[in-house]
């Protein structure tokens, strides 16, 4: 679609108004969001990387198709900054490799600001914020190894990833690493879900800085997502319906409906 | 402006762009922390504010010689000068990725420390395909630079590509061996549908239930291992796909809103209050 | 008894390791074929080339490595064959940077058996950057984008090209890839212009796209190895899918045996326990 059709017209920046009206609400009262199993193994991941005295390798995915700067791999981010801050308190080191040379300043101040803000920036080593390649399995092999020589204790995977996923989630399971991932890419949730401990499906996914960081901004999109979510939940329901009546009876109304979004 | 330039004029554009470029990063590195994040954010809301109103605002016909059935509004002829921004910003970074490998790998063979001959197979693969990669440009055929660029290209390069690639079959199946178990209800559920869908992708599989009637003929025809397999991947895969779909479709809208409109706080800016 | 069971269910990886290897490498040396029932989603894309008038233009996105060889080139290989064999004009392209090369040397190969010539009845527009942008510029001006073929050649001078200025002029779109850039050549190519397209994937990746043939986007589906063999079937040709799906057949048996292995194995070690049973 190059240009919008009048139901993306409405649809969207009605969306993106609740969206944004839930963010402003959230800063002022308190919201509400349910226990997601897989972030809360995050600590336990960290607890364990500390008690074994092992570093944590921490990856933010490949980028998306066009590579560069992607939103997924800004959500990754954000979660393993949370990541660094929590361990940062126990003095446990992460190593966070980088895919996307475009990726690597903004990798490196985020972790540096993580570090910084629970007051331990010594901690902060240039070294452990590196970029490995560009390439798909030139990135995998060297994450694979670097899990390897390191042994890491815990595996943190967020982002986009695609047939990689295996070899750096199998490669953590054979070095004994606690694992938890979270992916977009629907393609790769089987292939965490049998070699990791724990993963976040689909939409968690967005939902992890907010469940983590409990910051406002975050919390009130969240819930403004759910919102929308609803929105297009009943219009796929008001579609079966008329689909199904047009099918029974011969009424244009369901086609009618569906071209609408087409 | 945006017209292709040929001649001096290029060389113009392009010296000029450099010194203006080398002017901004200049700039910027000179301007105050405190002021930086204003500088990103309105830059950020620029640029999206740029795509949304080109995406959203109404179109009427505008033909080019080449798509005489072309649409688009004012901001239409724009999209792709604008989007060539992107590869030139992107350009800027390149450097960096190499930089940070060059120092990286750079004081492990310095200080000696464990694995440095790994540090040093690195710069010798860097040099080696960056210097026969430029020599194979300009070689003539059957050279020795292209003899050499072709085996670390197609000898060295694709096939550990490959490599890399096919070790996934060695992982699969040591995951799926560990992880389908029948330790519960859903998991007994995961495994028969596993085993339906690998055993409708192979021939051996199909043969099977090869003995069945087809589908159109019979109702038994619905159990032949190919029409199971069908059955889960259209008709209960894809809606469970499509379903996390809009869960992400969603979120990303959520997240893109968060950034463009400066809500974004906490993760890479700076903290919440 | 408890350590047979016990050792079906914790086989050591590296056996199972050597045992793929070994399932993996006979077939390549025992030459069978066995029969393979053709998809639909297969035969849709197999009719719909057929559908084709001859001198219809095709753009066939090449965009896979040599990660994806294994299951990506017998894809291409199929369909470069098929359009050859219907006097079908088609360009390739590339937003992988392997792509570009390795399609090319596919279509050289094939090209003497079909009596075709490059430039006159099939061209390779080369490696791209930036699938988005590009394909927004390359819809309304195909030859204004692309400018010129791998060899340097003016595009506009192509006897290939005749006809052709924008994406309208494309009769048939197909992508061949281990990733997703058919999502974005159905977003910015086939949507906009409403085009037929297809799609030659990976195994790994076929699953979401059901989606997108489903909804009508994809005319029709080539799923990894077992695609490729469906369609080498087809046309008749047996070809590097054909051989290769032996090995994945008995890779995929291996896995079946082990994984039933185990679960017997546990099934069997509750009932003795469970019986208290000779232990």
């Amino acid at each position: 679609m190059e240009h919008a059709s009048t139901t993306v017209r409405i649809l969207v920046p009605l969306m993106s108004v609740i969206i944004v009206v839930m963010i402003l609400t959230a800063r002022r009262k308190q919201l509400f969001i349910r226990r997601i199993q897989g972030l809360t193994a995050i600590d336990e991941a960290i607890g364990r990387a500390t008690e074994m005295g092992r570093p944590m390798v921490c990856t933010t995915g490949l980028g998306g198709k066009q590579g560069g700067i992607e939103i997924v791999t800004l959500q990754a981010l954000s979660i393993v900054t949370y990541i660094i801050r929590s361990s940062a308190r126990f003095g446990t080191r992460s190593i966070v490799p980088v895919f996307d040379s475009q990726m690597l300043p903004v990798t490196q101040e985020a972790v540096r600001d993580a570090y910084a803000a629970e007051g331990r920036p010594e901690m902060y080593n240039p070294d452990d914020v590196r970029f490995l390649s560009s390439n798909q399995f030139a990135y995998a092999a060297s994450v694979a190894g670097l899990i390897w020589r390191e042994k890491a204790a815990a595996n943190f995977l967020f982002g986009y990833y695609y047939a990689e996923s295996l070899i750096l989630a199998e490669t953590g399971q054979q070095v004994g690493a606690i694992q938890v991932a979270g992916t977009p890419t629907t393609t790769q949730i089987p292939f965490f879900i049998a070699a990791c401990d724990y993963v976040i499906i689909g939409d968690e996914f967005y939902a992890a800085s907010a469940y983590l960081s409990r910051e406002p901004t975050a919390l009130g999109s969240l819930v403004g997502q759910d919102i929308a979510k609803g929105i297009l939940i009943a219009i796929v329901l008001a579609g079966t319906a008329l689909v199904s009546y047009s099918g029974v009876t011969g009424s244009p109304l369901g086609t009618q409906f569906t071209n609408l979004f087409k | 402006m945006f017209t292709p330039k040929t001649g001096a004029a290029w060389w113009g554009f392009v010296i000029g762009s450099l010194v203006l470029s080398a002017i901004l990063v200049a700039v910027l590195q000179a301007v105050p922390q405190r002021f930086r994040r204003p500088i990103i954010l309105t830059a950020t809301f620029i640029g999206g504010l740029f795509y949304a109103l080109e995406f959203f605002l109404p179109v009427a016909p505008m033909p080019t010689p080449q798509d005489p059935n072309r649409m688009g509004n004012f901001l239409t002829p724009y999209v792709v000068p604008f989007a060539d921004t992107l590869p030139v910003i992107a350009g800027f970074t390149v450097g960096l990725g190499v930089i940070n490998l060059f120092l990286l790998h750079g004081r492990r063979i310095l200080k000696g420390a464990t694995g440095w001959t790994n540090s040093l197979v690195f710069f010798i693969a860097f040099f080696l395909m960056l210097t026969f990669g430029i020599l194979d440009k300009t070689a003539p055929e059957g050279s020795i630079p292209k003899n050499i660029y072709y085996l670390l290209q197609e000898g060295a390069y694709q096939a550990l590509d490959a490599t890399m690639f096919s070790i996934i079959a060695f992982y699969i199946v040591s995951a799926a061996y560990r992880a389908f178990r029948v330790r519960s209800l859903e998991a007994t559920m995961l495994l028969i549908t596993a085993m339906v869908v690998m055993l409708g992708q192979i021939t051996v599989g199909q043969m099977l239930t090869n003995w069945l009637p087809e589908q159109s003929e019979s109702f038994w025809g619905n159990f032949r291992v190919e029409v199971m397999r069908d059955w889960i991947l259209t008709k209960a895969n894809t809606p469970a796909v499509r379903a996390i779909n809009f869960g992400l479709g969603v979120g990303s809208l959520a997240v893109a809103l968060r950034i463009w409109l400066g809500l974004e706080r906490g993760s890479y800016f700076d903290s919440q209050r | 008894m408890l350590r047979v069971l016990r050792f079906l269910q914790t086989v050591d990886r590296r056996f199972l390791y050597a045992l793929l290897m070994l399932v993996v490498v006979t077939p390549f040396f025992i030459n069978f074929q066995l029969p393979a029932r053709v998809s639909t989603a297969t035969r849709r894309l197999y009719d719909t080339i057929e559908s084709l008038p001859e001198g219809s233009f095709v753009l066939l996105g090449v965009d896979w490595g040599a990660g994806t060889r294994g299951e990506s080139r017998p894809h291409t290989e199929a369909l470069i064959h098929h359009l050859m064999r219907k006097r079908l004009r088609f360009a390739l392209l590339a937003f992988d940077p392997q792509g570009k090369k390795l399609a090319q040397n596919i279509a050289l190969r094939l090209q003497e058996q079909y009596g075709y010539r490059e430039g006159v009845h099939w061209v390779n527009f080369g490696y791209k950057v930036d699938q988005e942008n590009y394909l927004k510029a390359f819809g309304p001006d195909i030859i204004g984008t692309v400018k010129q073929d791998i060899h340097g050649n003016p595009l506009g001078q192509l006897e290939v090209m005749k006809g052709i200025k924008n994406a309208n002029d494309i009769a048939l779109l197909l992508d061949v890839t281990g990733s997703s850039t058919y999502e974005t050549y159905i977003q910015f190519l086939q949507g906009p212009y409403k085009l037929k397209m297809g799609l030659g994937t990976t195994s790994v990746m076929a699953p979401e796209a059901f989606n997108r043939l489903d909804a009508g986007q994809l005319v029709g589906l080539i799923p990894g190895l077992a695609g490729a063999t469906e369609y080498e079937r087809l046309l008749g040709i047996p070809g590097k899918g054909t051989r290769a799906t032996n090995s994945s057949n008995a890779a995929h048996l291996l896995v079946i045996t082990f994984i039933l292995l185990g679960n017997l194995a546990m099934v069997m070690e509750r009932r003795l326990r469970a019986q208290g049973g000779a232990l």
